[in-house]
């Protein structure tokens, strides 16, 4: 696979692949709005509903246009450069050490490119400024909302890439749809996963500039060390995936469901007042 | 206001989870005995292995490998030779006669379709490995790559180093491999199993089945002296190395 350029990442989306993605995010897209649902029903809007959709839909085709960038030209240099320290400067040959910082940089790079995407959303949805009026809960609801379409953006276009190879190797070989399941199973995690950190970010920052730094902070060790993770559990065999599988959609889960908790309680605050 | 402060607790157990679980996952294991090798051949030592496609049985090419004293020391040089499709390699790897740590590689490679001429040379000194490289005789900027603690062994001198190894049912070993071609190092696990007898070219030896764990590999040693590598299969079985001529040396 062709990490290396933006044309090079792109080039592996095929019509497959990316149909197949947008169904998976529509899904994990649809089952949020569903879980957090109560937050929509109480108080005036804070600006018409097609706002919202707007900066949604502007988020999420700015994470989708920022991925081949972000990666082909921060995130693959900075992780060979990673590659290269350490090699020349730990003196051990175990994978599991040499790895860490390598793999933790996909999240230093990938958690801010998403709250970029996430804030250049907010201004056609309306919610720059505090003073736009609108209950304070339901303004936060909507800057979650654009902030998980970039996260749902980003897991999207990179589940496309990742399954546009696998779809059209996977349905030729003997095993069928059953051969794709693993990769579907772990991109359909992934795409919560990107959901809800990119949901979480923006939950913070809309509260503040600093919880929202301090967030991402968090969220870019636990972004890294789900991949770190992954990568250790990661062998040959049914049970190891069946392992790695679990393990990814356990963290992406809890955190979602992190999220939704966040979001409901804040929806009861402001119906209590 | 408890029940904010178990919100936040959540976040936090999740981070605080991972950032435990890190060293137990990572190989946080009890310390192996000391590894003692013991080379089984004499200088003069030759081998050749006919490589081919497990299922189509079409043979790919061979792999030649030689052993000699290092004129310089008192250690080897172990050389070998593979003429594959899409690749003709040469290594020369000097290693010391007692625990054949590496000091230096010469490699030299004809790779793909273009015939990329690749020419290494590996200097192990120092506590690192300094590699100077050429492809098509221009050189190239290759970082070098800091040794690890305890035993180490040159990826180019693996085979060896398993035919040297106290190779026993359920013998187990993890090895630091340096892959001087890549500038990268690694832990390559070894697992024996129980004896099987395999029928080569070269005649019938009852060998030692060792699985190069994760790597889709396996080597098949001889049980007795001197350890020849009698058989040998990558790719996860698809490409298959079968001993056809071995002379011991005189």
């Amino acid at each position: 696979m062709v990490w290396d350029s933006p044309g090079g990442i792109l080039g592996q989306i095929g019509w497959g692949g990316a149909v197949l993605t947008l169904g998976l995010t529509a899904v994990v897209f649809a089952l949020f709005l569903l879980a957090t649902r109560p937050a929509l029903r109480v108080g005036p809007a804070p600006a018409p509903l097609w706002r919202l959709w707007l900066g949604g839909l502007v988020s999420f085709g700015a994470a989708a246009v920022l991925f081949p960038p972000a990666l082909a030209l921060v995130q693959v240099p900075l992780q060979s450069a990673l590659g290269r320290w350490t090699m020349a400067n730990l003196a051990t040959a175990n994978q599991a050490i040499l790895m860490l910082p390598v793999v933790l940089a996909s999240g230093l790079v990938q958690e801010p490119v998403k709250l970029l995407s996430a804030l250049a959303g907010i201004v056609p949805a309306g919610l720059a400024r505090r003073s736009d009026g609108g209950p304070a809960h339901l303004v936060l609801w909507r800057a979650v909302v654009v902030g998980a379409a970039a996260g749902a953006g980003f897991g999207a276009i990179e589940a496309a890439v990742v399954l546009s190879p696998v779809l059209g190797t996977g349905l030729a070989a003997s095993g069928g749809v059953f051969a794709l399941a693993p990769a579907v199973i772990e991109r359909f995690s992934a795409i919560i996963f990107h959901l809800a950190t990119a949901g979480l970010v923006t939950f913070a920052w809309s509260r503040s500039v600093g919880r929202g730094l301090v967030a991402l902070g968090a969220l870019i060790l636990v972004h890294g060390f789900l991949n770190y993770f992954a990568l250790l559990i990661a062998r040959p065999g049914l049970g190891a995936v069946l392992a790695t599988e679990t393990f990814i959609a356990l963290v992406s889960v809890t955190l979602v469901a992190y999220l939704v908790s966040l979001l409901r309680r804040e929806a009861r605050k402001g119906t209590d007042s | 206001m408890v029940k904010r402060k178990l919100g936040k607790l959540g976040g936090l157990i999740v981070v605080l989870g991972l950032l435990v679980a890190c060293p137990a996952l990572s190989g946080c294991r009890p310390k192996a005995p000391p590894l003692v090798l013991t080379p089984p051949w004499q200088a003069g030592e030759f081998s050749r292995l006919d490589v081919s496609d497990s299922t189509t049985g079409g043979r790919l090419g061979s792999w030649d490998t030689e052993v000699e004293r290092d004129p310089a020391g008192g250690g080897y040089v172990l050389s070998m030779w593979t003429n594959l499709p899409g690749a003709s390699e040469h290594s020369d790897v000097t290693v010391s006669a007692a625990d054949l740590a590496p000091s230096l590689l010469e490699y030299q490679g004809e790779v793909g379709e273009a015939k990329t001429m690749y020419v290494l040379r590996a200097a192990y000194a120092g506590g690192k490995v300094t590699i100077t490289a050429t492809k098509d005789g221009v050189g190239q900027p290759v970082p070098t790559v800091k040794l690890p603690k305890g035993l180490y062994f040159d990826n180019e001198q693996f085979t060896f180093v398993l035919r040297a190894l106290p190779l026993a049912e359920g013998f187990q070993a993890t090895l630091n491999v340096i892959v001087t071609k890549n500038a990268t190092k690694m832990q390559i696990s070894v697992v024996v199993g129980a004896a099987e007898s395999v029928t080569v070219p070269a005649g019938t030896f009852s060998c030692w089945p060792v699985e190069l764990v994760g790597l889709g590999q396996k080597a098949w040693i001889a049980v007795d002296d001197p350890h020849q590598l009698v058989q040998y299969s990558s790719g996860s079985g698809a490409i298959i190395s079968k001993l056809t001529e071995f002379r011991p040396g005189p």
